[in-house]
């Protein structure tokens, strides 16, 4: 319901408890162990320092965890495309993770993953260059001369090149010229240039050089080899054809080693909690007999805290320290169990000051019915519960996708109640019933497609109170922080204001009768007129004093924008009952068309189409409503940038710890 | 020839192709920063795909509104017979939901694409990358919701 109340804690010690306080504190998950920065340090214990570190953890991990994606893309079985969406999580007990770290060499499977990958890859590389040599190749191929014969012999001298289709004519009569013992040969043509071999005597070397500068000849290189070109291609076929079977071979080999796996994911989450012991380790100050812990408790935990301490040794002391001027302590929520998957929210947004207060409880209704009218209609609304609910027991997944999961099936929820009143089911007419469920007629109170001003005014009215009650929120801070001048004048007054304006609003339509009319106007000029004595009272010169006051009426406009943005909850609504009806539609011509055949592929349409229009319905329905939530609703009454309590703990990435 | 129910073709027409196209850009321009992700990461996909997803929302809209006009003459049955001032208006009224997607779904697609860089760097803030991006849609919702309000008033 909460933010929970932290201590500040210190432990001292004699350095021989060291890693039993450590063991204790891991085990229990609740202290957030903190830095002590040298200058904290009292004079006295001077020669208290941080301990060097052992172990290279982080190379260590790193390197499992490239050889576990190694394997991941090696192994036969490919992640199927839901994975993509919920990765599945092995389980294991502590005792496999010790196991796998302990018995399994995993070191030994690491060094054969990356020598693997390094052949691989060289490999590859080869495979590469292979592919460029024949491409280069491939236009020489009807040329008949060792390659390393071209360049030159006792009396002449060779080149290959490239010259441009539309020059060549000239270009021939040009070279003749020069010098008639020349030799060109035409050796292959694309359809722009032609490849040429030129032979020319070494006396005339210059003289032909020269000119092929000038022209517009390319020389093109290629490997000296005793073979001519085509042997050259099929030789290099041949290395391909080796190259391709032996990458084969190490494809295979990580593929076997692939079952290995889990074993290195148990190895890794081993390490990584040895690596959160010994940076924490790292954290302490100690001297040659001593250590010194710093930390944040929360409250409650701290005699469980105490306990467990005296039962290692009685030479530990742990006190309660004063917090430091400006510093906050860590920010942890505590909410019920049925409400804490709306904690995700929260956790998109960040976390509220340590002093500031919970949103969880005051947006969790808000949140779950903006979803039910974003979605709002009773089908999807129980598929999408149905469907949380059996991802959630059928498959192993995270702690935090789950609480996502359970927030959908609220959501899903919601929506089916939405549906029912609305008469959203699967965008089905419901005047087409047969007789026999005109009990779902019956449910129905509003159809929004027909009658959306209805709906708008719900939604904006829906809006209106969600910030009337965000600012009551900020009023009750207010009150409890002692600052109740503000709270009478900034927010008490706001809400009479808001209130009055939109009474005023409903009289001018006529919704609440003729004389109450002059009553809300009279209401609201009352209440502007005190906003503009009262809101520059924090100004000390007159004029801002006056200034201040008047241009605080301002702020309406800001209200008025932010519940107009809850119309989004009509639109989004409609969206969904309008693509539902759109798939039933196309769904119904189609059954229509083909005999049998169409029937099936009604099904089809109906079955894609309803899944599509309930995941994107689903997806904007939880942005939207979130977004209301942190733009409107956080906006009076929460102050963000608190720091998430992260206690030392037993973390894994890979596997749930059960 | 009843250029009433021309005009109101060409406003469902223009609703679902500017909106379309927006989308179509900005889930393009999405997709670019997440393909340069995924070759980096590839397990990242299924986050990137929900953030290139975000700006499609305004296709959507867009045919939403185009089947609002659809039905409001009912062109799938029996087309009603509609003046040529009430096409006009019925052409008007798509526009907010056309010239918003357009642009909406554009300059969403960019927000995205800035999103990916967060599932690059710090995937567990994929949530408020998220966030960022639905701020943008914002507009399109309205025009949205303008389109389907002047729809509905327009007298047959």
């Amino acid at each position: 319901m909460s933010i929970v109340p932290m201590e500040k804690i210190n432990i001292f010690s004699l350095s021989a408890n060291k890693s039993a306080v450590l063991d204790l504190l891991q085990r229990k998950e609740i202290v957030e162990v903190r830095e002590i920065k040298e200058k904290d340090i009292p004079q006295d214990v001077f020669s208290l320092r941080p301990e060097p570190e052992e172990f290279n953890y982080e190379l260590e991990l790193s390197e499992i965890e490239f050889a576990i994606s190694f394997l991941k893309k090696a192994s036969e079985e490919k992640p199927g495309f839901v994975d993509a969406f919920l990765p599945t999580v092995a389980r294991a007990d502590e005792e496999d993770l010790f196991s796998c770290f302990r018995e399994f060499d995993y070191k030994g499977v690491v060094e054969k993953c990356k020598s693997l990958e390094r052949q691989i890859s060289n490999l590859r590389t080869l495979r590469a260059k292979l592919f460029t040599d024949i491409t280069c190749l491939s236009p020489w191929k009807n040329l008949d001369i060792k390659l390393d014969e071209i360049s030159e012999t006792d009396k002449t001298c060779g080149l290959l090149g490239v010259v441009p289709l539309k020059i060549f004519p000239e270009f021939l009569k040009t070279l003749e010229k020069l010098s008639p013992t020349v030799y060109i040969e035409d050796v292959s043509r694309t359809k722009t240039e032609v490849n040429v071999l030129i032979v020319f005597l070494k006396e005339e070397k210059e003289a032909v050089l020269d000119f092929l500068k000038k022209s517009k000849f390319e020389e093109v290189g290629l490997e000296i080899s005793r073979r001519t070109p085509r042997e050259q291609i099929s030789h290099i076929e041949l290395l391909m054809k080796n190259t391709n079977e032996e990458l084969e071979i190490l494809e295979k080999e990580s593929g076997a080693l692939a079952k290995d796996i889990l074993k290195l994911m148990c190895a890794h989450d081993y390490l990584l909690q040895k690596k959160a012991y010994s940076d924490t380790k790292a954290k302490l100050l100690s001297s040659d007999y001593t250590f010194m812990l710093e930390g944040w408790i929360p409250r409650k935990q701290f005699d469980a805290l105490k306990k467990g301490l005296a039962e290692i040794s009685s030479e530990i002391e742990c006190v309660k320290v004063k917090p430091a001027k400006g510093e906050e302590p860590p920010v942890a929520l505590s909410n019920k169990a049925p409400m804490r998957p709306l904690e995700t929210i929260i956790r998109i947004y960040g976390m509220p000051r340590y002093h500031n207060i919970d949103p969880t409880p005051y947006l969790s209704a808000f949140f779950i019915l903006f979803f039910g009218l974003c979605l709002g209609d009773a089908g999807y609304g129980i598929s999408l519960a149905l469907l949380s609910l059996i991802i959630m027991k059928k498959f192993s997944i995270k702690e935090s996708t789950k609480g996502l999961l359970r927030l959908l099936m609220y959501g899903g929820l919601a929506s089916a109640v939405v549906g029912v009143f609305t008469g959203g089911w699967f965008g089905i007419d419901l005047q087409a019933l047969p007789p026999y469920l005109g009990w779902v007629q019956s449910l129905r109170l509003i159809d929004p497609i027909k009658d959306p001003i209805f709906m708008l005014v719900l939604a904006l009215m829906l809006g209106v109170f969600q910030i009337l009650f965000g600012i009551a929120i900020q009023m009750y801070i207010n009150i409890r922080d002692g600052n109740v001048a503000d709270a009478v004048l900034d927010d008490g007054l706001w809400i009479y204001f808001i209130t009055s304006v939109v009474l005023y609003v409903f009289a001018t339509a006529g919704a609440l009768g003729a004389a109450f009319k002059s009553i809300a106007g009279y209401m609201v000029l009352a209440g502007a007129g005190i906003l503009v004595l009262t809101q520059g009272r924090r100004q000390k010169n007159i004029f801002l004093k006056a200034a201040t006051g008047i241009l605080s009426l301002y702020k309406l406009v800001g209200y008025f924008s932010d519940v107009l943005s809850y119309s989004r909850l009509l639109a989004l609504g409609l969206a969904t009952a309008v693509i539902a009806m759109v798939v039933n539609l196309i769904g119904g011509m189609t059954a229509g068309s083909i005999p049998i055949l169409g029937i099936l592929l009604t099904a089809v349409i109906y079955t894609i189409g309803h899944l599509f229009n309930l995941t994107i319905s689903s997806l904007g329905a939880f942005i939207h409503s979130g977004r209301l939530q942190f733009a409107e609703f956080f906006s009076k009454f929460v102050e963000g940038g608190g720091k998430e309590f992260r206690p030392f703990r037993k973390e894994t990435k890979y596997v749930n710890l059960s | 020839m009843n250029l009433g129910l021309a005009l109101a073709i060409l406003g469902a027409a223009v609703s679902m192709g500017l909106a379309g196209t927006g989308s179509a850009i900005g889930v393009g321009i999405a997709g670019e920063a997440a393909g340069g992700v995924t070759t980096e990461d590839p397990e990242k996909f299924g986050r990137l795909l929900l953030l290139q997803a975000l700006p499609g929302t305004q296709g959507i809209y867009g045919f939403l509104a185009a089947f609002w006009v659809m039905l409001k003459i009912n062109l799938l049955g029996t087309p009603v017979v509609i003046s040529t001032e009430t096409g006009w208006m019925l052409f008007f009224a798509c526009l907010p939901i056309a010239i918003a997607g357009l642009f909406s779904g554009i300059y969403q697609g960019r927000v995205s694409a800035a999103g990916a860089g967060v599932v690059a760097r710090r995937p567990e803030e994929t949530g408020k990358a998220v966030i960022f991006a639905a701020m943008v849609e914002t507009y399109a919702v309205l025009g949205l919701l303008t389109t389907i309000l002047l729809i509905n008033g327009i007298p047959l």
